[in-house]
């Protein structure tokens, strides 16, 4: 009877990461491995990030899950969006960072490459990923994009239209936002 | 019936009256009055029975029965408090001091005195009450005889008996109760001990020759055994015993005293002398046995002496008092243990009687709490002697199961420590051993871990407030040599060696133990739970642990295993990076050992470390065997060339390994030569990697050869590079020497130190305050360095306040509270404001690697306030929040 | 015999007399002979200290290995960037079409050995 007790609990034991080495061999390895491989990324990550003091973009992990991002991107001086604030959602794929995070602004934001959605249009986050970028560098493109948007494809025309008008941008840039709440 | 008829017959009678008759009762009365007096006078003169008599019928024809019986008791009483009572007392009168003596209170005595005093009191109340029956019995046979008369029939006169007698009876134990001097009660007390000890020291010597004959002629399992055998057989059996009778005069005394005081109403009262008197002798048998030595089980030789000497004392006063059977018994009430039983007039035939059962068990009670208390008062002693004492802890195990009172071991075992160890003056390394054998030894008493935890508080609260605790907990796991951790394990076992045996027996023996993975715990958790005992304080003892776990218990002084593996490894980096070989079997075992109690993904690093090792070895002959003779290297191959087969080296993947401190140092030319070589080589082999030199680390074993001898030593890399400078030049100013070698001047004097200390170097002053060092040609005092043959073996350095070549620990928590800011700032920018305990476990999930987030809510907390006041953020309604 | 690294004292001297030992003269008083432990760290002969792709150090290892070293090694691309061997071939692996470096955007060609 202890000797099956034993093995019953040996059979439990197994499950957790941390055990003995012929768990490890039992299990599926693929998978485990992979998202593993992508914890350790996204870990190093959020050090680097968090350590790199960068001003205007920040990011976070949301409460339980490493795979989904709250991030924050302040507007840069001397482009109309100077002083605003956006909150933006970044969710990472099971084969980060062979493919993009999928990156939307949670706050409304009047850009010629945002949607009324929070989508963005820019070319590092589709076709032309490449995984050596990392949580920093998407922030800092989409805090340029925003000063510098890319009028040719535009997914807001409204927008698109009235950015040589940069004086009457401000106006609406400024009515159409909305501080983000203390609480998340 | 009898009485309601007489007394309604007399007011008939009185009115029939005559003179003549009124005349008769008068001088019946008168002659009544008279005899009764006589009789009862003192003098003991029955002679005036007859008359007494004629009186009695008299006064009884004129249906005066109840006023004779009145009568007669009133002088009955009055004869007794006169002739008995008072007299009884005054024999005690010069003990009247007694009565303020505490009853354990050592006083001169003469006992043989007071023995003799009490008897003889006892025998003349006793002849006195015995005078009075007799009188009263005179009066039951008038009585009867005029009825007899009056009917011509003879009529039972029992119930007049019995009722006269029980009237007598109270008469007399009341007349005693109200006149009870308050000394003698202990009178009776110091009459019993004297009495026990007398005769236990007679019973005691049966005892000590069978213990004694128990012990040469067989080991302890078997006299346990024996010990039990007699335990389990009838009582009763026991004690027809034949050298029994030896003692039965004794015995019999004592009955003899039980009977007369009970038969004056004492019944209570000299059970209660006795019984303390029992009691005090078992006390003092206890203490004596059990002593202070822990080295040996003494429960069982109580019991057994229990059994031996006052239960058999019991039965046979049982037996005696049983035989002579009394009327007072059934009046003295039924719960005394001592109410005879009609079994025990059989002894040896018949199962033992209640009473003596009870009386067992509470000696046995008595018996088991006197001990308990002994040990627990001794209990620091007890555990600094474990496991030698581990008989003292069964025994006290036994007993708390008894009694119960598992609290008041908590209670004075903490304060115990509070007193004893957790001080100043003891080192961490005492206390840490103290922790340890208190939870070996707690938990054969507690195998739940309930009381432990209680009591191990105290010892980790303290332990966290010392500096050198993880240091002392990691040497003191890992490391056999460091002395007296494992007194039961073999010498030189590491604490952990002896944990993991000690699991492997109990896995064997089927027993499940605590494992560390959490899983394992959680399902241990389930399946064996049981309520906490209700003495300790449930919500500290439940939450985790339900098995004892010694390493659990030793990691929780720490808080966390991340911070017990890091400065393992810190020191396991020390060690390896002081080998000169590549010997390093004893450092896989432990790692191995320590990877079955913290998983293997925590020791990965120190896995790599070792992993090093071995592969440096294979590294380094490798490229030995396959690099160019060094004539052809090296254009340089005059006097001072050494062969590369001096050379060996240790390489590092250093990004597993802790912060290594390297200092610059110029190695002497022919060693830098070849170890360029070295690593020439080796980038060949393993291109594109390379190897950077840490060349103040490594040791070096240097042989000095004089004319008359050898010295040797192992010493760090820059003592060689001193004392190899010396070769070209005999004397150096310490300013050169100092940028010959490539070191800060303070630096080179402080290590120069260690060639000063040896004789081999002297020092005098220069010019400009400069030292100026000289090699000694002729050795100074051989006798300085423990003999001038050469054989010591200097071990590395000598400077004793060596730096540590790995980052210290403390280093590495000030980095830490760097990145938990950063990490705080940066959810709190995305999240807006977070609680205390949403912060918390937010580092927990994601502020995992180097370093890894594993403080305490109350930790984090206060670091939090610290950022507060610092105007970094804000704490409004219970949430955090950026300043801005 | 010397190579197998674990010498005792007792005899490592003269074994070393036997081979290419030659006493280091001071003065006429004095001979010195050592032996020399040293401690290295080896390091990738990269530029860059962490892998583009894993974000781990070379040094290190990638996120699949144990081991540091021989057993995770790193390769060069002909735009002489560096990556862990098994996470450029993942890479690699991952494009639909030709891969890029993930660092310039050059097509990526492993850099031969020769």
């Amino acid at each position: 009877m202890a000797t099956i007790n034993g093995q019953t609990e040996a059979a439990q034991g197994n499950i957790a990461p941390a055990t003995v080495a012929p768990a490890k061999q039992s299990l599926a390895p693929a998978k485990t491995v992979d998202s593993q491989s992508v914890l350790r990324r996204l870990q190093s990550e959020l050090m680097a990030l968090m350590m790199s003091g960068d001003s205007g973009i920040s990011a976070f992990p949301e409460e339980d899950n490493i795979f989904c991002w709250k991030g924050t991107i302040i507007g840069s001086k001397d482009t109309v969006f100077e002083g605003t604030e956006y909150k933006l959602s970044l969710c990472f794929p099971n084969d980060y960072p062979f493919k993009p995070p999928k990156v939307k602004f949670e706050t409304t934001c009047f850009h010629p490459n945002v949607d009324l959605h929070g989508n963005i249009c820019l070319d590092i986050l589709q076709d032309k990923w490449s995984s050596a970028y990392d949580v920093r560098t998407i922030l800092l493109s989409i805090q340029s994009l925003l000063g510098e948007p890319n009028i040719s494809s535009p997914l807001n025309t409204q927008a698109a239209q009235l950015w040589s008008n940069q004086e009457e941008y401000r106006k609406m840039v400024e009515k159409l936002y909305k501080p983000p709440s203390a609480c998340a | 019936m009898q009485e309601s008829t007489s007394s309604f017959c007399n007011l008939g009678v009185l009115d029939a009256l005559t003179d003549d008759s009124i005349q008769e009762i008068l001088e019946s009365y008168n002659g009544f009055c008279v005899t009764t007096q006589t009789l009862l006078g003192g003098a003991g003169d029955l002679s005036a029975g007859t008359e007494f008599v004629a009186h009695v019928h008299s006064l009884c024809k004129h249906g005066l029965e109840s006023l004779v019986r009145d009568h007669f008791l009133r002088v009955l009483e009055e004869a007794f408090e006169r002739n008995g009572a008072s007299k009884f007392w005054r024999h005690f009168d010069a003990y009247s001091n007694f009565a303020d003596l505490k009853r354990n209170d050592d006083v001169d005595i003469n006992e043989d005195e007071i023995q003799q005093v009490l008897c003889n009191a006892l025998e003349e109340i006793s002849l006195e009450k015995q005078y009075q029956e007799k009188c009263l019995l005179i009066l039951v046979h008038a009585l009867q005889s005029y009825k007899d008369q009056m009917s011509g029939e003879r009529h039972n006169f029992q119930a007049e008996r019995d009722y006269l007698v029980s009237k007598y009876q109270l008469l007399v134990s009341s007349v005693l109760m109200a006149t009870l001097p308050r000394h003698f009660p202990v009178i009776l007390h110091w009459y019993f001990k004297t009495r026990l000890e007398e005769l236990s020291t007679i019973m005691g010597e049966d005892f000590d020759d069978d213990a004694s004959l128990n012990k040469d002629d067989m080991d302890l399992d078997e006299k346990g055994k024996v010990f039990n055998k007699v335990g389990e057989m009838d009582v009763d059996e026991y004690y027809s015993h034949s050298r029994f009778s030896e003692n039965s005069r004794l015995v019999k005394n004592i009955g003899k005293v039980v009977l007369d005081l009970r038969s004056l109403g004492f019944t209570s009262m000299a059970e209660d002398a006795y019984a303390s008197a029992i009691f005090l002798l078992l006390k003092a048998k206890v203490h004596n046995l059990a002593g202070d030595d822990f080295r040996s089980s003494v429960l069982q030789s109580i019991k057994s002496w229990i059994q031996a000497v006052p239960l058999q004392f019991l039965h046979a006063l049982l037996v005696y008092l049983g035989n002579s059977v009394s009327y007072e018994s059934t009046s003295s009430g039924l719960k005394s243990p001592l109410a005879p039983q009609s079994s025990v007039c059989c002894p040896g035939i018949d199962t033992p009687s209640e009473g003596l059962i009870r009386w067992k068990l509470r000696l046995e009670y008595f018996a088991y709490e006197t001990l308990q208390d002994l040990r627990i008062a001794k209990l620091f002693e007890i555990i600094v002697d474990y496991p030698e004492s581990s008989p003292a802890i069964k025994d006290l195990k036994l007993c708390l199961e008894y009694t119960g009172q598992h609290s008041k071991l908590v209670e004075s075992f903490i304060s115990a420590l509070r007193y004893r160890l957790l001080t100043a003056g003891a080192s961490t390394n005492d206390i840490l051993h103290q922790y340890v054998s208190t939870i070996k030894a707690l938990r054969t008493i507690d195998p739940a871990g309930v009381f432990l935890e209680a009591v191990g508080e105290p010892i980790r609260d303290y332990l966290r407030g010392r500096k050198d605790t993880i240091k002392c907990i990691v040497t003191m796991l890992t490391d056999g040599t460091s002395g007296s951790s494992s007194a039961s394990g073999n010498p030189g076992d590491s604490l952990l060696e002896e944990l993991n045996r000690d699991e492997e027996i109990r896995e064997n023996d089927g027993v499940d133990d605590d494992f560390n993975t959490d899983d394992r715990q959680a399902w241990i958790n389930a399946s064996c739970w049981q309520p906490d005992p209700v003495e300790a304080d449930s919500l500290k003892g439940s939450r985790n642990r339900r098995k004892v776990d010694i390493l659990g218990m030793i990691v929780g002084i720490i808080g966390s295993k991340d911070q017990l593996v890091n400065e393992y490894r810190t020191m396991l980096a020390e060690k390896l990076l002081n080998k000169s070989d590549y010997d390093i079997d004893a450092e896989i075992r432990t790692v191995e050992l320590l990877k079955i109690h913290f998983g293997e993904s925590s020791l990965q690093k120190c896995e790599i470390m070792l992993n090093d090792l071995i592969d440096s070895k294979r590294t380094n002959s490798n490229i030995k065997a396959t690099i160019k003779p060094p004539s052809q290297t090296s254009a340089d191959t005059g006097d001072n060339a050494i062969s590369m087969d001096l050379i060996s080296a240790t390489i590092l993947s250093s990004n597993f390994w802790p912060p290594i401190q390297d200092e610059p140092l110029n190695l002497p030319g022919p060693v830098d030569q070849l170890l360029c070589d070295y690593a020439k080589r080796f980038s060949e082999i393993k291109t594109p990697r390379k190897l950077q030199w840490k060349k103040s680390l490594g040791t070096v074993k240097l042989e000095l050869q004089f004319e008359d001898r050898a010295m040797q030593f192992t010493v760090a890399p820059v003592h060689a590079s001193i004392i190899m400078q010396f070769q070209d030049q005999m004397s150096w100013t310490s300013k050169d020497l100092a940028a010959a070698i490539g070191v800060p001047v303070d630096v080179l004097n402080r290590r120069i130190n260690f060639w000063i200390s040896k004789g081999i170097i002297a020092e005098s002053h220069g010019a400009d305050s400069d030292h100026v060092y000289t090699l000694m040609e002729n050795m100074v005092d051989p006798g300085k360095n423990g003999g001038s043959n050469g054989s010591p073996q200097e071990l590395l350095g000598g400077d004793e306040e060596e730096e540590r070549s790995v980052a210290s620990v403390e280093d590495q928590l000030r980095k830490e509270m760097t990145v938990y800011e950063k990490f705080i700032l940066g959810m709190l920018t995305n999240f807006g404001s977070m609680a205390l305990d949403r912060i918390h476990n937010t580092l927990k999930m994601f502020c995992i690697s180097d370093p890894a987030y594993d403080k305490s809510l109350q930790q984090l907390q206060s670091f939090l306030s610290g950022l507060v006041s610092e105007e970094k953020l804000e704490h409004r309604d219970g949430m955090y929040f950026l300043k801005k | 015999m010397i190579t197998s690294g674990i010498l005792y004292l007792s005899n490592w001297f003269s074994l070393a007399n036997g081979i290419n030992y030659k006493c280091l003269v001071i003065g006429s008083s004095l001979n010195l002979a050592i032996r020399w432990h040293a401690v290295a760290s080896w390091t990738w002969d990269a530029h860059d200290e962490t892998c583009g792709i894993c974000r781990m150090a070379f040094d290190g290892c990638c996120p699949d290995c144990k081991l540091p070293g021989d057993d995770c090694p790193l390769i060069w691309g002909v735009c002489n960037h560096a990556f862990h061997l098994h996470c450029i071939l993942k890479w690699v692996n991952s494009q639909t079409s030709q891969a890029h470096c993930p660092m310039c955007r050059r097509e990526w060609q492993f850099k031969g050995s020769e």
